[in-house]
C-alpha cells in the first residue's frame, strides 16, 4: 500500500491515526451511515485536500476551506493520503 | 396573493442576517405543523409590490435522513400543507467557501425553479485571497448571481431589483445536464417515475424518483415504503442494481457533484493553491484548547451569570416597582370582593411576579445571541463534547442546558439543533434540572433566613455562598446519572456521532443580535400572558373560595368590638390583625387549604408541615408561587416578597402545634433541595409536551422529577436531623 513520499509522513493511513498539520488528500469516504453522508455533503470527498488541526477524543480537521469537528473513532474508516506530486484537487482516485 | 421566495442556504452563511436586512421587523415565527422544525417568514418590499420571504432552515443538501429535514424538500416542491408554493428561491452562498455551498445550489439546480444567488462575505473571500468573478459564475450556473455583504447591508438595493426581474420573467433555472451526473441513474429514474404512473397512484415526478433511487434508506424512501408496502423496496433495490454504479449511490453522488463544481471553480475563481490558515484558526488554538479554551470557557460562562443576576437587578427592580404600584392603585381603585382579589393577587401579582423575570430573560438571549453570532458557541460544545459523551450526549446537547440555567423552556426549544431524536428528549428530559431563574428567589429566601452567615474554608467563601453554589450543582451532579440512565433504558441508542463545522469568527451584527434578543423576549412576554395567566387564576380561585358566610360576620363582628374599643394607631393595628387572621383562616378553608390538609401526611416525613405542602402545591404553575404563598399563610399577605425581612422573621418565628419551631435548618434544606429537583412549573411541562409531541413525556418528566425531589429532600431532612443540624 506504500507510495512514494517522505519517509516521515505516512502515506495512507486512517484520518484518526494522521498527524497534526500535516497535509493530505482524502482518498476514501466509505459507508452509508447518516453522518458518512453528511459528511459527504460537506466536501468530505476523494480528492478534497485535508489537514488535522486538533486531535484528541474529538478531532479538529480542515477540508479545503470547512473546519470541522468529529470523534476520533468516528473518523477511523475515512482514508487519507500524502498530497500526490502535481495532483490537483478534486481529480478522481 | 403575493408571490413567495424561499430563502434557503447552508448554516454559519448570514443567512439571518440576510433575511433581517431584507425583511426587518416584519417576520412571524411559528412551527410547522407535526415537526419541531421552526417557520420563519418576513415581508420583503420589492420595485413593484410586497413578496413572502420564507427562512427555510439552514442545511447542506437537500437529501432528507429525518423528517425535520423533509419539511425544505417539501415546501420546495409545494407539497408542504399550509404553505403557499414557491415562486423563486433565493439561495445564499458563502464566498469564503464556495465549493462546499455550491453542492446546495447543484441540488436547487434540479428543481426547476427560479433561481437567484446571493453571493455574501465577499469581503471575508477578499481577505482570504480568494477572488471570484461572479458574471462568470452566472454564466456558468445560468442564473443571476448577486454580490452582497449582508452585515454592512452592502448589494442589498442590487439584489431586490434582481428577484423583482427574476419574479417577473419567472424563468425556471435549466438544470444540470454535464455528463458527471451519471445519465443511468436518470435512466433508472424515469423508469421508477413511469412505474409508479401504472399502477394507478400518485405519480412521482422524475426528480422524487431520482431522489428515492440515491438516497438509500432515506426518509422519502421509508414514507413511501410505508404508503406504498415493502414490494417497493425490492423494487427500488433492483432500479439501484440495473444502473450499474457501485453502492453506495449517494457517494458517487456526492462525488460526482463535486466533481463538477471543482470544474466550474477552475473557471470562475482564483484561490490561493495552499489550504489557507485563517485568523479563525489562530483563534482556535487558544479558544479551543483542552486547557486554556476550557479555562477561558469556564470564565465567559461565570461572567455571563454575573451579568444575568447583577445586570439585570436594577431592571428587574424597576419592573418589580412597576407592579406594585400597579396592584396598589387597583386595591384602591377597586371595592374589595373577588373582582379586586383577582386583579391584585392573581392577575398582578401572579402574572407580575414572572414577567419581573423579564430582564433575566433578555440578557439570557443576548448574551447566547452574541457568543453564537460571534461563532463562539460550535468551540463551546466542542469543548463539552467529551463530557457528554461520558453520560451518552453529544456537545450539541451542550448550548440547550446551559440555557436551561435562566429558564427551561429556552433551553427545550433550543434541543431542535439535535438531530437525534433519543438524545433530543433524553436533552429534554434532564433540561428542568438545571437551576432556573425562578429557584433563585426560592434559594435566597431559606438561606438568608436559616443558613448561618460565617465564613468557612479559611474565610475564602460564606457558608451562604457555599450552600447557594451547593444548590445549583445538585441538579448538573444529577443530570449525569439520570442522562445516562435514560439512554440505558427509555431512550436506548449508541453514543450518536458528533459531527459540527466550526464557523470563522466574525464581530456580531447589532441587528441579528437584537430581533433575537426582540423575538424571545416577546415570545416570553406572550406566554406570561397565556398559559401563566390561566394557571395562576386557577390557582387563585382555588386559594380564595369558598368564603364561608359564617367566617366573615365573625371576623366583621370582631372588627366592630375593636372599633369600640380602641381608636387612632391601636385601632389601625387591631384591624391589622384582625385582617390577617380573616385571610389565613380563609385560606386554610379554601379549596387549596383544604388539599393542603389531606396531603400532610405524605409531607411530614420531610419535617413538612400542611402549610408547606400546600406552599408547594400552590407554585405547581410557577415556583416563585412558593413565597407569595407562604406570606400569606403566615398572616402577612401576600406582598411580601423574597427580600422582606419581615417574611424571614416570621418564618423563623413559625412554630408547630406543640410550639417547637417549623423551620430549622434542615427543614430549610429539605425544601431547598425540593425546589431544586421538582417540575413545579407548568410552563416547562407544556413546553416538553409540544417539543416531544406527546404528553407522555411530559408526565414521564413530572413523576420522574418528583419522585427524585422527594426521595431528595427525604434524604436531606432524615440525614441533617440525624446529625443533629
Amino acid at each position: 500500500m506504500r507510495l512514494p513520499g517522505p519517509p516521515y509522513l505516512p502515506s495512507l493511513s486512517a484520518l484518526s491515526q494522521w498527524p497534526v498539520g500535516v497535509d493530505g488528500v482524502i482518498s476514501a469516504v466509505p459507508g452509508t451511515s447518516r453522518l458518512f453522508c453528511r459528511l459527504r455533503e460537506m466536501g468530505v470527498v476523494p480528492g478534497m485536500r485535508i489537514r488535522v488541526l486538533r486531535t484528541g477524543a474529538s478531532l479538529v480537521v480542515q477540508v479545503e476551506e470547512s473546519r470541522l469537528c468529529l470523534r476520533r473513532r468516528d473518523a477511523a474508516p475515512i482514508l487519507v493520503s500524502s498530497h500526490p506530486a502535481g495532483a490537483a484537487p478534486g481529480a478522481p482516485h | 396573493m403575493s408571490p413567495t421566495i424561499a430563502l434557503i442556504g447552508n448554516p454559519n452563511t448570514g443567512k439571518t442576517t440576510l433575511f433581517n436586512a431584507l425583511t426587518g421587523l416584519s417576520q412571524q415565527v411559528g412551527n410547522y405543523p407535526g415537526v419541531t422544525v421552526e417557520r420563519k417568514q418576513g415581508r420583503l418590499r420589492l420595485a413593484q409590490g410586497e413578496v413572502e420571504l420564507l427562512d427555510l432552515p439552514g442545511t447542506y443538501s437537500l437529501s432528507a435522513r429525518a423528517p425535520d429535514e423533509m419539511i425544505t424538500v417539501d415546501v420546495l416542491l409545494g407539497k408542504q400543507a399550509g404553505t403557499a408554493r414557491v415562486d423563486l428561491v433565493l439561495a445564499i452562498a458563502d464566498g469564503s467557501n464556495l465549493r462546499r455551498n455550491l453542492y446546495l445550489i447543484s441540488q436547487l439546480l434540479e428543481l426547476k425553479l427560479p433561481l437567484v444567488v446571493a453571493l455574501n462575505m465577499s469581503d471575508l473571500a477578499q481577505a482570504r485571497d480568494i477572488h471570484i468573478d461572479a458574471a462568470a459564475l452566472a454564466g456558468e450556473l445560468g442564473v443571476p448571481v448577486v454580490p452582497v455583504c449582508a452585515h454592512r447591508r452592502q448589494g442589498i438595493p442590487e439584489l431586490k431589483q434582481v428577484l423583482q426581474t427574476a419574479l417577473g420573467t419567472g424563468r425556471p433555472a435549466a438544470p444540470l445536464t454535464s455528463p458527471q451526473f451519471l445519465p443511468a441513474l436518470h435512466e433508472q429514474a424515469a423508469r421508477l417515475a413511469a412505474l409508479s404512473a401504472e399502477n394507478g397512484q400518485p405519480p412521482l415526478s422524475s426528480l422524487e424518483a431520482w431522489y428515492l433511487l440515491v438516497e438509500e434508506e432515506g426518509h422519502p424512501e421509508q414514507r413511501l415504503i410505508a404508503a406504498r408496502g415493502p414490494q417497493l423496496a425490492s423494487q427500488l433495490a433492483r432500479l439501484r442494481r440495473d444502473t450499474g454504479i457501485p453502492a453506495p449511490l449517494s457517494a458517487q453522488v456526492a462525488q460526482a457533484r463535486y466533481q463538477w463544481i471543482d470544474g466550474l471553480l477552475a473557471r470562475c475563481v482564483l484561490q490561493p493553491t495552499r489550504l489557507h490558515t485563517s485568523r479563525s484558526d489562530r483563534l482556535d488554538r487558544l479558544l479551543t484548547h483542552r486547557l486554556w479554551g476550557t479555562l477561558l470557557f469556564a470564565l465567559i460562562t461565570a461572567c455571563g451569570f454575573q451579568a444575568i443576576y447583577r445586570g439585570a437587578a436594577p431592571l428587574m427592580d424597576w419592573v418589580d416597582g412597576f407592579f406594585g404600584v400597579l396592584g396598589q392603585t387597583l386595591r384602591q381603585a377597586l371595592p374589595p370582593g373577588p373582582l379586586q382579589s383577582m386583579l391584585v393577587d392573581g392577575v398582578v401579582a401572579g402574572v407580575g411576579g414572572v414577567l419581573v423575570f423579564l430582564p433575566q430573560i433578555a440578557i439570557l438571549f443576548l448574551f447566547i445571541a452574541l457568543l453564537e453570532d460571534f461563532g463562539y458557541m460550535a468551540r463551546a460544545a466542542f469543548l463539552m463534547d467529551r463530557l457528554l459523551t461520558f453520560c451518552g450526549l453529544s456537545g450539541k446537547s451542550f448550548i440547550p442546558l446551559v440555557s436551561s440555567f435562566a429558564c427551561a423552556v429556552p433551553g427545550i426549544m433550543a434541543t431542535r439543533t439535535i438531530e437525534d431524536r433519543r438524545d433530543r428528549f433524553t436533552t429534554i428530559l434532564v433540561a428542568p434540572l438545571m437551576s432556573c431563574s425562578a429557584r433563585l428567589p426560592v434559594y435566597t429566601l431559606f438561606i438568608a433566613a436559616f443558613i448561618p452567615d460565617r465564613a468557612v474554608l479559611g474565610g475564602w467563601f460564606g457558608l451562604q455562598g457555599l450552600t447557594l453554589l451547593a444548590m445549583y450543582s445538585l441538579g448538573v451532579v444529577l443530570a449525569v446519572p439520570i442522562a445516562w440512565l435514560l439512554k440505558k433504558t427509555l431512550l436506548t441508542g449508541e453514543t450518536p456521532p458528533f459531527l459540527l463545522e466550526l464557523p470563522s469568527y466574525k464581530w456580531p451584527d447589532p441587528r441579528t443580535v437584537f430581533m433575537r434578543v426582540y423575538l424571545n423576549s416577546r415570545a416570553f412576554v406572550v406566554r406570561a400572558g397565556g398559559i401563566i395567566l390561566a394557571t395562576t387564576m386557577a390557582m387563585w380561585a382555588l386559594a380564595y373560595f369558598p368564603r364561608p358566610e359564617a367566617v366573615l360576620a365573625r371576623y366583621e363582628a370582631q372588627r366592630q368590638a375593636a372599633g369600640q374599643s380602641s381608636a387612632g394607631s391601636k385601632l389601625e393595628q387591631a384591624i391589622g390583625a384582625i385582617d390577617e387572621a380573616e385571610a389565613a383562616e380563609l385560606l386554610r378553608g379554601s379549596y387549596l387549604g383544604q388539599a393542603g390538609g389531606a396531603i400532610e401526611p405524605l409531607v411530614r416525613p420531610l419535617g413538612w408541615d400542611w402549610s408547606i405542602g400546600m406552599a408547594a402545591l400552590a407554585s405547581l404553575p410557577a415556583r416563585e408561587v412558593v413565597i407569595s404563598v407562604l406570606g400569606t399563610i403566615y398572616s402577612l399577605g401576600s406582598a411580601q416578597d423574597e427580600n422582606s425581612a419581615d417574611l424571614r422573621h416570621a418564618l423563623a418565628q413559625a412554630t408547630r402545634a406543640d410550639g417547637t419551631p417549623l423551620f430549622t435548618v434542615p427543614v430549610a434544606l429539605s425544601i431547598m433541595v425540593f425546589f431544586a429537583l421538582c417540575a413545579q412549573c407548568i410552563s416547562t411541562l407544556a413546553v416538553i409536551q409540544r417539543e416531544t409531541g406527546a404528553w407522555q413525556w411530559a408526565l414521564i418528566a413530572f413523576a420522574y422529577l418528583t419522585g427524585l425531589a422527594y426521595a431528595g429532600s427525604l434524604a436531606i431532612y432524615q440525614l441533617t436531623g440525624r446529625l443533629g443540624w
